[in-house]
């Protein structure tokens, strides 16, 4: 009996020590090609087209004729019944054979089959934001607005001065959301740059609200880290980042944006 | 004593397991998706990629029997009617392929010999058909001589001129516009050879539809009459859909109640991003044209996407063929004399 618990006991200590093995670490990246899946739909605008690229090793110059895809099968579905079939046109942007508008509140839905590989993705184009109040915050030069929030919808905003050109912020400061329907959520810009604070711009300063699919509070934090679609370490393994777009070794955001009106705040 | 640390260990063993099989599972990886795509939309994929003949100006690829005359040397011309019909009489130079081979025939064809292939067929419908599935299947050098064999000459024309009709009973008819229904879901197909390639899958699928036939109605009163339980389709220009209500001939009899209008122009409205999908996946959908060469590709188009679409043959000119004549925009789909020309043609072999 003795002989016995003693042989159980070193045999899940061999299996036990085997399982340990495969969470050593390994510092040398494996690289595994994915599939990266891009598409930002915004209504009253032609729908843009989808692009599929592949990751490239570290180290390969990021090159769109290496990593664009050309033999994809994909079609897009509208609120679950309209097919529209999506083309290769170039650099791996498959596009629709003729124009259509996208709409607001439709649901689009993406499916493609690359090899064995399925792909799917859906995103329901959000309304146009309400913005109930704005303002401006002087401790750090930002502009904020309240919005009516919607569960299923993330926002976000940019600053913008004007004079003759429009000049705006390039990134998100934040994304904000609620758990709560027809609640209020505040949305900041990224603070303004001195330059446009004073002299011609002062006094001139607009915000404007986008409401996204709420995927994009994920996509939005997983770059803000250094993870940015274009930016070469997707090239990499592309790790455990949950976007909106599933598959096999996929990744990537299919997402409604609306752009909320430019607002002139005081 | 003995059996409390017996007991212990028992336990401990037991946590052990689940623990060994709780860090043996890589809880990191999410099951890849599995799916397929939608047969039918792979279809309409594959349609639009190679061009989207159906619903283009291209359609039906009409080829007027003068230019086929004057390049008869040139052009390879197929004729598709019976072995008995070509016997009594074919263009000089063609060759009589019946539909079960025809798709193997032009698949194995060097079409570079060729500047353009002529399908012929006695009255166009037939060839407008099969040029249609060929072209779907992305042959782009097959056309369908224009009326067929009824405008090669008088002796082939009697199904042509007996058909030219006007139906004095559209007790139904009226000028009103039918809305176009909900979009429903694309009917379900299956492929013959689901593993292989898409293009093997549509070329399959598009030489069997060669093989069955053409799929027509040949007298309108037999289905498109009034309250017919099918789905009416008018494909064509606004005027074939709705008589302008000033002309003397036909005021305000526009077409049966109930047919729906889908436009074969601008933004050609069977195509997948308008209003294919307001046709009913499970009814009989009727279509007619101008004069059933079109209505007969559309519907080859229709069948392989796996709707259950009929060509009316001889299309307008068997329904309000006055109006035909006298609508200066419809003036030049209707047949007469002047279409047929008398051109010499061989028999027998």
């Amino acid at each position: 009996m003795k002989f016995i618990t003693v042989l159980t006991w070193l045999t899940f200590i061999l299996l036990f020590s085997g399982c340990e093995s495969e969470e050593i670490v390994n510092v040398e990246l494996v690289y595994e090609e994915y599939t990266v899946v891009q598409a930002e739909l915004i209504p009253g605008k032609y729908f843009p087209g989808v692009r599929f690229t592949r990751t490239l090793p570290l180290g390969v110059p990021y090159n769109i004729k290496d990593a664009e895809i050309k033999n994809i099968t994909a079609y897009l579905r509208i609120n679950g019944v309209q097919v529209i079939p999506l083309i290769y046109t170039a650099d791996g942007l498959y596009k629709p054979k003729y124009d259509f508008y996208i709409d607001e509140g439709d649901t689009y839905e993406l499916f493609a089959e690359h090899g064995e590989k399925y792909i799917y993705s859906i995103t329901i184009i959000p309304l146009k934001p309400e913005v109930t109040s704005t303002n401006y915050d002087g401790n750090d030069y930002h502009l904020y607005a309240d919005v009516n929030a919607k569960i299923d919808e993330v926002y976000a905003a940019l600053w913008m001065v004007s004079v003759g050109n429009a000049i705006r912020a390039e990134t998100f400061h934040s994304v904000a959301s609620s758990d709560d329907q027809n609640s209020t959520v505040r949305v900041r810009t990224s603070p303004i740059p001195e330059e446009f604070l004073s002299g011609i711009y002062s006094g001139n300063r607009r915000i404007q609200v986008y409401a996204l699919d709420k995927s994009f509070k994920n996509y939005f934090y997983t770059r803000n880290s250094g993870q940015q679609i274009n930016d070469p370490f997707i090239q990499g393994t592309g790790g455990a980042v949950e976007w909106n777009v599933q598959g096999d070794k996929v990744i990537g955001l299919f997402i409604g944006v609306t752009p909320g009106d430019i607002i002139e705040v005081f | 004593m003995k059996k409390i640390i017996k007991k212990i260990f028992e336990i401990s063993r037991i946590i052990s397991i689940v623990f060994v099989l709780h860090c043996c599972i890589d809880d990191n990886i999410l099951p890849p998706l599995t799916g397929k795509l939608n047969p039918t939309a792979e279809l309409l994929v594959y349609f639009e990629t190679i061009g989207d003949f159906a619903n283009s100006e291209l359609a039906p690829a009409l080829i007027d029997a003068e230019e086929v005359y004057a390049n008869i040397n040139n052009y390879l011309i197929i004729d598709v009617r019976d072995n008995s019909d070509f016997m009594a009489g074919h263009i000089e130079g063609a060759v009589n392929v019946q539909n079960d081979s025809l798709y193997s025939y032009i698949k194995n064809l060097n079409q570079n010999l060729y500047p353009k292939v002529v399908l012929v067929s006695s009255n166009g419908h037939r060839s407008a058909y099969y040029v249609c599935l060929l072209r779907l299947s992305g042959f782009n050098n097959i056309y369908t001589l224009n009326f067929g064999m009824a405008a090669w000459n008088i002796n082939f024309a009697d199904e042509w001129l007996n058909a030219l009709k006007n139906d004095s009973a559209r007790i139904s008819f009226n000028n009103n516009y039918y809305p176009k229904g909900e979009f429903t879901n694309l009917p379900e197909i299956i492929f013959e050879n689901p593993t292989a390639s898409l293009q093997e899958r549509v070329e399959k699928r598009i030489e069997s539809f060669i093989k069955t036939g053409f799929t027509k109605v040949n007298q309108y009163r037999s289905r498109f009459y009034f309250f017919s339980n099918d789905f009416l389709v008018c494909y064509g220009k606004s005027r074939l859909y709705r008589s302008p209500i000033s002309a003397a001939v036909d005021p305000g009899r526009g077409h049966a109640a109930g047919t729906i209008h889908y436009a074969d122009e601008q933004f050609f409205e069977l195509r997948a991003v308008q209003y294919l999908q307001t046709l009913p996946a499970d009814r009989a959908i009727l279509i007619y044209g101008y004069n059933g060469q079109l209505s007969a590709c559309m519907t080859a188009y229709l069948r392989v996407l796996g709707y259950d679409a009929i060509s009316l043959e001889f299309g307008a000119n068997q329904i309000f063929y006055n109006r035909m004549l006298d609508d200066p925009e419809l003036y030049a789909y209707a047949f007469d004399h002047t279409d047929i020309k008398n051109f010499p043609y061989v028999i027998g072999n």
